[in-house]
């Protein structure tokens, strides 16, 4: 079993560095932390960085995930190719640019790039964005999954990753207390569906609503209420079609909790009544 | 000095008397409680009513506030006359139409109307609406007054009123521990600009937010937060063009408290940053804004 204990970062390609790195500063209200080699770092909390942007193909998305120890790396890159897949021993130049001490690469079974990383960076700096959203914690994200049930499998079969909730064949997982880290949403193909920082309250998601409605940002779900997590959201899109979440409330469970079966519907999605405009949670 | 005990109903006429009830029961999610000689009385807690609509000009308003005896209603009859103002005395039957033992009834310098009531009816069944709004309590109103800062003075000089925050030179004013009872808004004519009531919690304001949009009801302002009171609102429009409020989380205040002074602008009225399509709220003709 890989132990996971943390979700780090993002890697995503953009085609438009700048207009990216803009966008992520100004309307999501990260920190830039760092630019190397053509890279950008950003951050929604206190840890080294959350995001990075390269220019590059913008479905080039790898996800990064902590594993505790350099023994742990080693049992699974062992257990990742003795299932089969293929695994990449990174070096430490690519070490350096993933600012950790040591990582594997591998493919889920839809194809969606996992960076599994040793001591990732910590900072001795405190988050300080340039626009007050309340942001907290980079905290979950959505992974596309052309088979919903292989990859769920997949993921509490050979990680201590299992299912909080469900919403038809959609998998909320988790490797801690929080609901979900990583959400398994249907479609046809890989990548990383949506990308939620934590804020801190209500306040926060509703001025966001307003702030990025006034500057043309596309909402394309919420201000809503999820009724899995109890969290309330808000959805929008990002360059590169990339779609960000900022919620607030998210549940925490404990080995008490028991996973619960929603329909595909658009109330299993928003208590309060928003539809989703994203078409991996529309149901029609 | 009148002492009010209890923010207890208004009095609305309505062009469309059946539209309007069919609004309050399907859309603002009040209960149908009674049908008495061309009268609706329905409600949003658990006390006899709240809102009485009858076929007539819906300009036609008046505001039902509780005092808590005989003596205090007489008391408050002189007070009023004293002040050079034409008090009328219920007769029984009015006051059996009011749903209260006795009443009083005035009009300010505005000339907004006011029921002064005694012991008006509780009820023995609880409120039950037909959709679940989540209301809790018939709260406050916005007023329309032609000096605010003359209906200030009126208000707390005869009543006994406490200002809890300004809004340029609009009092936000109480009798009670809720932050505001009335919200005075300056408008060349009087009347009720809007009605309050209390919902439990943001998930209701946020439902109703989506549900009244789906009905095609026009939203007013919101969804927001008061930065005065603190409180979650969203304001839609009903029949009549009468302003429909609710909102959950508004401050508790007490004898500490200390009144604020808020620039007229949008942050004053909205933490989060709704724009409201305040019509007279803020500019009115004898308005504050600029």
């Amino acid at each position: 079993m890989i132990e996971i204990v943390g979700i780090r970062y993002c890697r995503l390609g953009t085609a438009d560095l700048e207009g990216a790195v803009e966008f992520a500063r100004n309307m999501v209200g990260l920190e830039e932390v760092a630019r190397e080699n053509g890279a950008v770092y950003l951050r929604g909390d206190h840890r080294d960085h959350n995001i990075v942007y390269f220019q590059g193909d913008p479905a080039d998305h790898t996800l990064g995930l902590e594993v505790e120890t350099f023994e742990e790396l080693d049992a699974a890159e062992s257990t990742l190719a003795g299932a089969g897949f293929e695994v990449r021993r990174g070096t430490d130049v690519e070490a350096a640019a993933r600012r950790c001490m040591g990582f594997i690469n591998f493919r889920d079974p839809t194809g969606n790039p996992v960076d599994l990383v040793v001591r990732p960076f910590h900072s001795g700096r405190r988050y300080f964005p340039s626009r007050d959203a309340g942001i907290t914690e980079f905290s979950h994200v959505g992974l596309k999954t052309t088979d919903p049930a292989r990859d769920e499998k997949f993921w509490s079969g050979y990680f201590n990753i299992r299912a909080n909730d469900r919403i038809g064949p959609a998998a909320l997982m988790s490797f801690d207390e929080v609901h979900h880290r990583i959400a398994l949403f249907p479609t046809d193909h890989a990548g990383i569906q949506h990308i939620n920082f934590q804020v801190e309250s209500i306040d926060d998601i509703m001025r966001s609503y307003y702030f990025l409605s006034e500057r043309q940002v596309a909402i394309r779900f919420g201000p809503g209420r999820h009724p899995t997590s109890g969290a309330m959201f808000l959805y929008y899109e990002g360059p590169d079609g990339m779609t960000y979440e900022y919620s607030s409330g998210v549940r925490n469970v404990d080995e008490n909790w028991r996973p619960r079966q929603l329909p595909f519907k658009d109330e299993s999605f928003c208590m309060w009544g928003a539809r989703p405009n994203i078409p991996e949670f529309s149901d029609s | 000095m009148i002492k009010v005990v209890g923010f207890r109903y208004a009095r609305l006429g309505t062009a469309n008397l059946d539209e309007t009830v069919k609004f309050a029961e399907n859309m603002i999610g009040l209960e149908v409680v009674g049908h008495e000689d061309g009268s609706v009385y329905t409600r949003g807690d658990d006390r006899d009513h709240n809102i009485v609509y009858f076929q007539g000009d819906p300009r036609d308003q008046t505001l039902g506030l509780e005092l808590e005896s005989f003596e205090d209603l007489e008391a408050a009859e002189n007070l009023l006359r004293a002040q050079g103002l034409a008090v009328y005395r219920g007769t029984e039957e009015e006051a059996a139409a009011r749903r209260c033992m006795g009443y009083i009834n005035f009009k300010d310098t505005s000339g907004n109307s006011f029921d002064l009531t005694v012991r008006p009816f509780a009820s023995g069944r609880r409120y039950f609406p037909g959709r679940d709004a989540g209301i809790d309590e018939f709260s406050h109103i916005g007023l329309c007054v032609n000096d605010p800062r003359e209906a200030e003075k009126f208000w707390s000089s005869l009543f006994g009123f406490t200002t809890s925050d300004w809004i340029g030179w609009s009092a936000l004013m109480t009798f009670d521990a809720v932050h505001h009872r009335f919200a005075l808004f300056p408008s060349q004519r009087p009347g009720i600009q809007h009605i309050n009531f209390q919902v439990k919690e943001t998930d209701d304001v946020m439902r109703s937010n989506y549900f009244l949009n789906d009905h095609q009801v026009r939203i007013q302002a919101g969804p927001g937060r008061h930065s005065l009171s603190g409180a979650r609102f969203l304001y839609f429009y009903g029949p009549d063009d009468m302003i429909y409020e609710y909102s959950c989380g508004v401050r508790m205040v007490d004898e500490t408290w200390r009144a604020r002074q808020f620039p007229v602008a949008d942050a004053s009225f909205c933490a989060w940053g709704c724009t409201p399509d305040l019509g007279e709220v803020l500019s009115g003709p004898s308005g504050t804004a600029d």
